[in-house]
């Protein structure tokens, strides 16, 4: 069955994209979110279109990701290289690791790309049917994980390529907020380039473009740049090695920095009860599965509802 | 709005009717918190002029932004040509999505220049005019103003949104359920393809057609003729498939989702589950219509075999 966007009636005129991070989620999953997002958000009676990007049938497609079994393993060894920790490092990887395929394939970069920024066209879409500009539309992005990843790909290319019309400058779509929770982008940045020419057109891999990474922007014709986002906003937590931090130690090879950006919070997660370095080991072990998507429930410091819950007050300020 | 606003605008609608009596239409109306649905349906380039004219009028360009002011003004006489201001600006967008088709039927084609006018100008208003605007004659009227330019970028939106569906579908054909699943070597070897021309999806995100083969069919039938039998042969096949993007493809016999084509090697000895190398080498080749597929194997014991394209053992073959 053919990927179709989300398609919502705007009744005010804000929008929210929420974008889940590793698993298989399918529509109807993290239904809790969206509720808890419309809830946070909508509490000043302002209503708000709630979009959820489904993108896990489009991955199921890329069958062979399976079978990326020795590229795979190079990019969880150079992962465990790097995490550098004999307690941590292998299991730690193996989490990770499950974050670092779409860069091996270039095919499926590409198609959930593709899902993303029909699922924005769509949401304008639907603003603009709903009597709002694109300039005058507020739109918010809340994502998680490698969801994170595919939001940073997306914004890139939507900032770089007029044909999808979605340009900050030259089609005035600008996002008030975009919130990134647990995001692996510099831990993917450093793995690509560490695996170098393994890493299938690497031309169109926006996290390891340029210097650092960057909030995407366009130049104006007659001088100036606009920004794609207002408010950047960087949340992890500090036992939330997807995140950039391996137990409380921050990794600034993984840990996502950008120029610009307006907030950066790192969340205490103590109160998860994980104390050694042990009882994170074997949190994280019991949700690995074999050739699926590691299991994250809310005990987990990579749990995305508890992000959101942790961060109510925050995302309504932000995002009303 | 201020007073000086309202000034403004009314000098411009004057201005603005004098070049084209639908600005006179796009002012006449109650200011509007909203886009006016009416108004973008009948957007046209004459309007979109008429409302550069109007802003470049009130913000006072020639003063305030003379680089602006003498853009515009370039823009406006780039798409002068008086039988382009009928046409809607919807048709525009999906005339050039389909080159041309839509606005061919209607008698007017814009040229390259002039569609390339088109795009610079609603982008300078789009980028220029909501800031200039909006402390002079406020956000409704800046609206108003604007909902020539609001149109254009929708209709022009909604025509990619048709192109990224049509890319998903192609990456759907290529790749979902009912796409030719890879052995282990093919994705090896797909894997390297994707440094080859050809092979990536461009910058644009569009799928390439191509994809390599490599396998072993142990499924193939030996068509009977003359002294030759009945029976199964099995060969290793070395090619390339291409993918048929075109509508209404993919899902039938008579029109597949793909062809293929290649050569093929045979060991001595018919039969299945056999060595291609064993013995004496017979080569060939083949061609696949969607899952039929054609070999023919030639030398002293030539064969015509044909099969259906199917994977027995998950990533084996």
């Amino acid at each position: 069955m053919t990927w179709t966007a989300q398609r919502k009636q705007w009744r005010g005129n804000r929008a929210v994209l929420l974008v889940h991070g590793i698993g298989n989620a399918a529509p109807g999953d993290y239904a809790i979110i969206a509720d808890t997002v419309r809830d946070t958000i909508g509490a000043d009676g302002s209503p708000v279109a709630v979009y959820q990007l489904y993108y896990d049938q489009v991955n199921d497609w890329f069958t062979s990701k399976n079978q990326l079994g020795a590229l795979l393993t190079e990019a969880t060894r150079i992962l465990a290289t790097r995490i550098d920790d004999p307690e941590l490092g292998e299991t730690l990887a193996e989490l990770v690791g499950d974050v670092l395929w779409p860069v091996l394939l270039a095919d499926a970069r590409a198609a959930v790309r593709e899902a993303y920024l029909l699922q924005l066209k769509r949401i304008v879409d639907d603003g603009v049917s709903a009597g709002i500009p694109a300039r005058d539309q507020r739109l918010s992005i809340i994502c998680h994980s490698l969801g994170c990843f595919h939001t940073y790909e997306a914004l890139h290319h939507a900032a770089l390529f007029p044909s999808h019309l979605l340009q900050p400058a030259a089609h005035g779509v600008r996002f008030e907020n975009v919130i990134f929770m647990a995001s692996p982008v510099q831990l993917i940045r450093t793995i690509a380039d560490a695996m170098g020419n393994l890493v299938p057109n690497k031309r169109w891999l926006y996290t390891v473009q340029g210097d650092t990474l960057s909030i995407p922007r366009q130049a104006k014709l007659m001088g100036g740049e606009v920004l794609s986002v207002n408010n950047w906003v960087s949340i992890t937590g500090n036992l939330d090695p997807v995140g950039g931090y391996f137990f409380r130690r921050r990794a600034d090879w993984a840990y996502m920095k950008v120029p610009g950006e307006t907030v950066a919070i790192v969340q205490s997660q103590d109160a998860l009860d994980i104390s050694t370095k042990a009882q994170l080991v074997d949190c994280f072990r019991a949700c690995i599965r074999e050739r699926e998507p590691p299991k994250i429930t809310p005990k987990d410091p990579h749990c995305w509802e508890s992000y959101v819950n942790s961060h109510a007050t925050q995302l309504r300020s932000w995002l009303t | 709005m201020s007073a000086r606003g309202v000034s403004l605008l009314h000098r411009a609608i004057v201005l603005g009717a004098a070049t084209c009596t639908s600005v006179a239409v796009l002012v006449a109306q109650p200011a509007a918190a909203r886009l006016d649905s009416a108004a973008m349906t009948s957007a046209t380039v004459g309007t979109l002029l008429a409302s550069a004219s109007a802003g470049d009028s009130i913000a006072q360009l020639r003063t305030v932004s003379p680089a602006l002011h003498a853009k515009l003004g370039e823009m406006r006489l780039r798409l002068s040509r008086a039988a382009l201001h009928p046409l809607p600006l919807q048709s525009v967008a999906t005339g050039r999505a389909t080159f041309g088709v839509v606005l061919r039927r209607s008698g007017v084609t814009p040229n390259g220049v002039e569609l390339a006018a088109l795009d610079t100008l609603a982008r300078l208003m789009e980028e220029e005019f909501s800031g200039l605007l909006r402390p002079l004659i406020g956000r409704d009227s800046t609206t108003q103003l604007l909902t020539p330019v609001d149109a254009f970028i929708a209709a022009m939106r909604r025509q990619s949104m048709a192109a990224s569906r049509e890319k998903l579908q192609r990456f759907e054909r290529k790749y979902g359920p009912g796409a030719p699943v890879r052995n282990l070597a093919e994705v090896g070897l797909n894997y390297l393809a994707q440094w080859a021309p050809g092979f990536a999806p461009n910058a644009e995100g569009w799928p390439s057609r191509a994809e390599l083969i490599v396998s072993y069919v142990p499924t193939y039938l030996i068509v009977p003729s003359g002294d030759v039998k009945a029976g199964a042969a099995t060969v290793a096949e070395v090619g390339a498939r291409f993918y048929l993007w075109k509508e209404g493809w993919g899902r039938r016999l008579l029109r597949p989702g793909y062809v293929s084509f290649g050569a093929v090697l045979a060991g001595e000895r018919d039969g299945a589950m056999q060595s291609p190398f064993a013995g004496a080498s017979r080569f060939g080749g083949f061609v696949g219509w969607g899952n039929a597929k054609v070999a023919v194997i030639g030398g002293r014991h030539a064969r015509v075999l044909v099969t259906r394209q199917v994977q027995l053992v998950p990533w084996v073959f």
